[in-house]
């Protein structure tokens, strides 16, 4: 794979799944 | 005495419920093409300004409304201002329409997996999907028989539906759905892991996500980035204002939409890496560049993929099997979500229990599904998929920003949820909200009629794109003016 590939891949998966991740560890504190 | 509304078991099942919602056929076979097509990589800019700037403050706002009224997107609507009521009940109407068709993909989806086990399909999947499988006629109104095998199939979703809406939402909609969402993001995940690995995977990922910034000075991109946010998130059909009617009083709001669009729009981006991988593999099999292999939609699903699988061996088999799988689980999901939300409006309004609505809208549903199992399904989907999504589902989404942005106020819904969510949204939502969401999707919905003028769809005759599709707009909102004018007969209105 090109390094540009990679990147995009890596970056569209980090903003994504990263803000799943945070979203999700958010709604595990806010216990409501 | 007030009825005691229906309530989630937990804030996990409506946001499982949600996701499993927004998760729909188009996160598999529309987003990668749409990403390939958009400028790769470059096309992560309008996607994410599409995802924080409409996408998420959108279903914000459907959540918020659906928490504060607490009824369904009619019921919320007329509360607002009786004179509204009808513009909820549009997406209701649009959401039958798709609701039969979609009942037909996951037919088609269903005996697809079947098929994997063996490969029926055999060497030439082009010529067995259209003659074999489906029997296509030679235009779209000429009707000659029923197909049977996709008959049974569309009996077989409906009385899913029937028997997940029927249990209610805790017993039903979110224990369905506990069991499902995670089945369908390991089967994917298994997908991705096992295309990556295969000979020629990298081929097809360097063609996805090579960026091409040229493209991202299209306007065109743009508005294909906002449309693609819209539609994988189920807004406008009014499945969410109806999911968050269930949510108990104290509940996160804001990071509820948040989370459902990173989940659905991660998924999206998954589905992207598993079918550019095989992509890649499929054009290093036949000796021939990626471009010429990249297809979307049901021609990637049921023609595309089908081929690839033939010349992998065992492996075929097993990721035929799981691709098909994932496909009717994605699908299964947003099908319920849509039976619900039409069952919610239907009962509220006329006061009918859930268990008699939920029956009567499947019977029906079911025969009227079955237009679509006759040999001239696949030109009546296309038609009305691309008259219902373009007009009727942005029209609906434009409508609620419109009210919500100009009449009922932003602030309004915004002090509601800031009230409840652990955190708290600025005055930047009354901007998306007032301007920026309802521009877009004018500029959308001006596009496709240039468009349309331009080239009739599909290069279908007037006939069949009058009756199919613009007769469908039209019945969607004279109908909803008629239900909208007969009275709320639910006790608790």
């Amino acid at each position: 794979m090109t390094a540009q590939a990679i990147f995009f891949m890596a970056l569209g998966g980090t903003i994504l799944w990263g803000g799943f991740l945070v979203t999700f560890i958010i709604s595990v504190k806010s216990k409501d | 005495m007030e009825k005691q509304r229906e309530q989630w078991n937990s804030k996990f099942g409506f946001i499982l419920a949600a996701i499993g919602s927004a998760v729909g056929l188009g996160n598999i076979w529309r987003f990668p093409y749409e990403v390939y097509s958009s400028g790769g990589g470059a096309f992560f800019l309008p996607y994410f300004c599409a995802i924080f700037t409409a996408g998420i403050p959108l279903l914000i706002l459907e959540y918020g409304i659906g928490h504060k009224y607490k009824g369904s997107t009619p019921k919320c609507l007329s509360l607002i201002n009786k004179k509204f009521e009808w513009m909820g009940w549009w997406p209701i109407i649009s959401s039958s329409f798709i609701l039969c068709y979609y009942s037909m993909i996951l037919s088609w989806a269903v005996k697809y997996a079947l098929m994997s086990f063996n490969k029926t399909w055999g060497a030439d999947t082009n010529k067995f999907f259209y003659e074999d499988f489906l029997q296509l006629s030679s235009s779209p109104t000429s009707f000659n028989k029923m197909v049977l095998p996709i008959a049974i199939g569309i009996f077989v979703i409906w009385l899913f539906n029937w028997a997940v809406c029927y249990r209610g939402v805790k017993k039903g909609i979110e224990k369905t759905s506990k069991i499902i969402l995670p089945v369908l993001f390991i089967i994917m995940f298994i997908i991705v892991i096992r295309g990556v690995t295969l000979d020629g995977a990298a081929k097809g990922l360097n063609v996805l996500f090579e960026p091409d910034w040229n493209a991202v000075k299209n306007p065109e991109i743009w508005i294909s980035a906002y449309g693609q946010v819209f539609f994988s998130l189920s807004i406008g059909t009014g499945i969410m204002m109806t999911y968050s009617s269930y949510l108990p009083e104290k509940t996160d709001i804001n990071n509820s939409a948040f989370m459902t669009a990173f989940a659905n729009c991660g998924f999206e981006f998954l589905s992207a890496i598993g079918v550019f991988s095989i992509l890649g593999a499929m054009a290093t099999m036949q000796n021939v560049p990626v471009d010429e292999v990249v297809t979307s939609g049901i021609g990637l699903a049921f023609i595309a993929f089908p081929n690839v699988f033939t010349h992998m061996g065992v492996w075929g088999n097993i990721l035929g099997v799981m691709f098909f799988v994932c496909l009717v689980f994605a699908g299964i999901t947003s099908s319920v979500s849509l039976t619900e939300a039409i069952s919610a409006a239907i009962g509220e309004k006329f006061d009918i229990p859930r268990k008699k609505v939920v029956t009567a809208i499947c019977v029906i549903g079911f025969v009227l599904s079955l237009a679509f199992a006759t040999d001239a399904g696949l030109y009546l989907l296309d038609i009305m998929d691309n008259y219902i999504n373009n007009y009727g589902i942005v029209c609906a989404g434009l409508l609620e920003a419109v009210i919500v942005g100009w009449y009922l106020k932003p602030k309004t819904v915004r002090d509601h949820v800031n009230k409840i969510s652990y955190f708290r949204i600025g005055s930047w939502w009354d901007v998306i909200i007032k301007y920026i969401t309802p521009g877009m999707l004018i500029i959308t919905v001006v596009q496709s009629i240039i468009k349309e003028f331009q080239t009739p769809y599909g290069g279908y005759d007037t006939l069949p794109l009058l009756l199919y599709g613009w007769l469908v707009i039209v019945i969607g909102i004279i109908g909803a003016h008629i239900i909208s004018k007969c009275r709320w007969k639910s006790s608790d209105k």
